[in-house]
């Protein structure tokens, strides 16, 4: 889990938007784990939100970030297309915040590229699987690090 | 701050001040939060003491940047470790043999400094990623393929130089095989190009691998004799069609001519794809080996000491299943692979029972459609698709902490598949690790398989132990078989290099000759696959 301390340390440009609180809206964590946000988190834009069209919690989550204008990014499983047909050539141009609510691999190969850009991480929540059998969901956020 | 081991903390600090002067200020790193950016996600030893963790990270962006790096780097004696885009998971990721090394970091050197569709071929740095030279291609709009591992996220270089592989064509799909020249800099900043590279003017430096004199390019790949700035490598013209066929042939024993057949019509150039052996019987188990057989095959491969070939047989008379599949890939015009399909037929046919499914032929290039239902990679298009299977099973509850390749390189022979089979499983029951019931070669070389088999990493460092302690062993008994690894993490390199020990490691001994001549103050990735500099190595082998 993100300390608060890493959490504020993610130095990105200030807009309306403050991420923990929009997560939680939108999809409500486990009460023992609610443990990161408060009124006074640093907020955020967010370039898109990642969500998984196969999960409704995920499906869900996507509803709740477009109500707040944010855009999003539709996946099956599978990164590939959002990475090479559009993240790639917005993270060139500058570090861009996303959030998601997805399975362990997008959030996985996510966490891995952004690292080229020097973004992490910085919120992270294991959500409970829905079905048995089935991988749990994560909600996330990776941001740019800022520099000490 | 981290320090590196054996250096003076005002010598890391000036060299710190003399990499920022070289590079500038924001591409110097020393905190914990950057440095982790550089951490194996797949560590064997991750969590524990000996886990292998950077004291500094330095980003270049060009040339003359390294240069002045490795001279700093030597003047302090500053342990680097040079990475290219550090996507090497299950191989030792980004982080360093030689914990507290500075990671010289290279993936802002992500220049294409060519692309020759006359001559099928391209000239890269470091930081060039497969999606990078894949859009490239795709933008000017080239007719050549680029051969890609799977995933495709990583550097051209950084696979070639730890051998990595392929799926389309057998003279693409061997990563180091397929390159053709260099720029390497050396320990004391020199810059040396090989093959045609080294003469001034020549316009042939990705045509013609070996200039005049000794070949000197293979002491570059999985060592640290140099940091290589530059790599050109031959690229695959896009073929007219693509065509897959699948052989079955029935009992066990099969395996015997079925392999000897598809070497001989892969180095008789009749398929010229990347060949792919299962076993609807025998596959399965095993961390990534899929759901679990059903209940009366369970009780059959585990029968002690492995099912018997007459049982097996039995089995799948019974269920009308064929013992072994073969999937075949060819790649050309139409009529010529399709009269190269009916050749392998015939061929195949001497094998008794021997059954054919012919999939279909595909004009190139891919349909939007199509491009969706194929595997990618072999059309020569990078994915991440293998993140979004899901591996969770019994075998292995926490896929996501990954995994290390335990991959030892066996004779091309259906006896070898028999005999690594029988051993790896017998090696499987007695460390109780989960091998599966048959190891599958994965790796299709021309001369030779590769098994790779994936021992799970955990967040549990009784278990990581345990699993560290049996891959060490299946390390001994593949050498006690004379199998030896084609690549292995950097926990597993001196194990793996020390195997290789005709006369008295003879071949260790060269490596670590070449490695005094040309770097004697050791600052390259110390021990990189066992070859540790002077100063280390005592310790090392004691």
């Amino acid at each position: 889990m993100t300390t608060r301390r890493e959490f504020l340390q993610a130095g990105i440009a200030v807009s309306a938007l403050p991420i923990g609180a929009m997560i939680r809206a939108a999809v409500p964590p486990p009460a023992a784990e609610a443990a990161t946000a408060t009124s006074a988190e640093p907020s955020m834009p967010f370039y898109k939100a990642v969500f998984d069209e196969r999960f409704a919690d995920s499906v869900a989550f996507a509803d709740q970030m477009r109500r707040r204008g944010v855009a999003l990014q539709a996946i099956r499983g599978d990164i590939t297309d959002f990475w090479y047909r559009d993240l790639y050539a917005e993270w060139r141009k500058a570090p861009a915040a996303i959030a998601g609510l997805t399975q362990h691999g997008p959030l996985f190969c996510l966490e891995q590229l952004a690292r080229d850009y020097r973004m992490r991480v910085v919120f992270r929540e294991e959500r409970p699987a829905s079905a048995a059998g089935q991988d749990p969901l994560f909600s996330w956020v990776i941001a740019p690090v800022a520099r000490a | 701050m981290r320090i590196p081991p054996g250096v003076r903390e005002r010598d890391f600090a000036a060299a710190l001040r003399e990499f920022e002067a070289v590079v500038g200020k924001e591409w110097v790193f020393t905190s914990d939060e950057d440095l982790d950016l550089y951490r194996d996600a797949y560590s064997p030893l991750f969590g524990e003491p000996e886990e292998r963790i950077a004291s500094g990270a330095v980003a270049p962006d060009r040339v003359e940047q390294v240069q002045a790096i490795a001279r700093v780097a030597n003047k302090y004696k500053i342990p680097i470790y040079p990475i290219s885009t550090g996507r090497n998971l299950g191989y030792g990721g980004s982080a360093p043999n030689y914990s507290g090394s500075v990671v010289l970091d290279l993936k802002r050197m992500n220049r294409i400094l060519d692309v020759s569709e006359r001559n099928a071929s391209c000239l890269v740095e470091p930081g060039v990623s497969y999606f990078d030279l894949c859009r490239h291609i795709e933008e000017k709009g080239l007719k050549v393929w680029v051969d890609v591992p799977d995933p495709g996220w990583g550097s051209l270089i950084g696979n070639a130089l730890d051998h990595g592989g392929g799926y389309t064509m057998a003279l693409y799909r061997n990563h180091f095989d397929a390159h053709c020249g260099m720029e390497v800099v050396l320990a004391n900043g020199d810059l040396v190009r090989t093959g045609m590279g080294a003469l001034p003017g020549a316009e042939t430096w990705q045509q013609f691998k070996y200039g005049v004199g000794p070949s000197i390019d293979g002491i570059f790949s999985q060592s640290n004799f140099g940091i290589v700035t530059k790599m050109g490598f031959w690229l695959l013209p896009e073929p007219d069609a693509y065509l897959s066929g699948t052989v079955n042939v029935p009992r066990y024993g099969d395996i015997v001519p079925l392999v000897d057949i598809l070497t001989y019509i892969e180095n008789a150039g009749v398929s010229n794809g990347m060949p792919m052996l299962g076993s609807q019987v025998l596959a399965g188990g095993g961390i990534l080996g899929g759901p679990p057989p059903e209940p009366e095959l369970a009780a059959l491969l585990a029968t002690p000491g492995g099912p018997r070939p007459e049982d097996i047989d039995a089995y799948g008379q019974r269920k009308s299943i064929p013992c072994w599949n073969l999937s075949l890939r060819f790649y050309g015009p139409a009529k010529a692979i399709e009269a190269q399909w009916e050749h392998t037929r015939e061929k195949f046919s001497s094998i008794p029972g021997a059954t054919f499914q012919p999939g279909p032929l595909i004009k190139l290039p891919l349909t939007p459609e199509q491009r969706e239902r194929v595997h990618k990679p072999e059309f020569g298009i990078p994915s991440l698709e293998m993140f979004s299977i899901g591996a969770r099973s019994e075998l292995n509850p926490t896929p996501t902490n990954g995994h290390m390749w335990f991959s030892p390189i066996i004779p091309r022979t259906g006896e070898a598949v028999s005999e690594a089979s029988r051993v790896f499983r017998q090696a499987s029951q007695e460390l109780g690790i989960p091998i599966g019931a048959t190891v599958i070669p994965t790796m299709y070389w021309l001369r030779a398989f590769v098994l790779i088999v994936a021992l799970p990493i955990t967040r549990n460092i009784e278990t990581n132990k345990k699993n560290r302690a049996a891959m060490s062993r299946l390390i001994q008994i593949s050498a006690e078989h004379g199998w030896g690894e084609y690549r292995t993490p950097p926990a597993f390199q001196d194990a793996v290099m020390g195997a290789y020990s005709f006369n008295n490691n003879a071949l260790l001994r060269l490596h670590e000759t070449i490695k005094d001549a040309l770097d004697p103050n050791g600052i390259i990735s110390a021990g990189r696959y066992g070859i540790w500099p002077k100063h280390l190595r005592g310790a090392r082998r004691s």
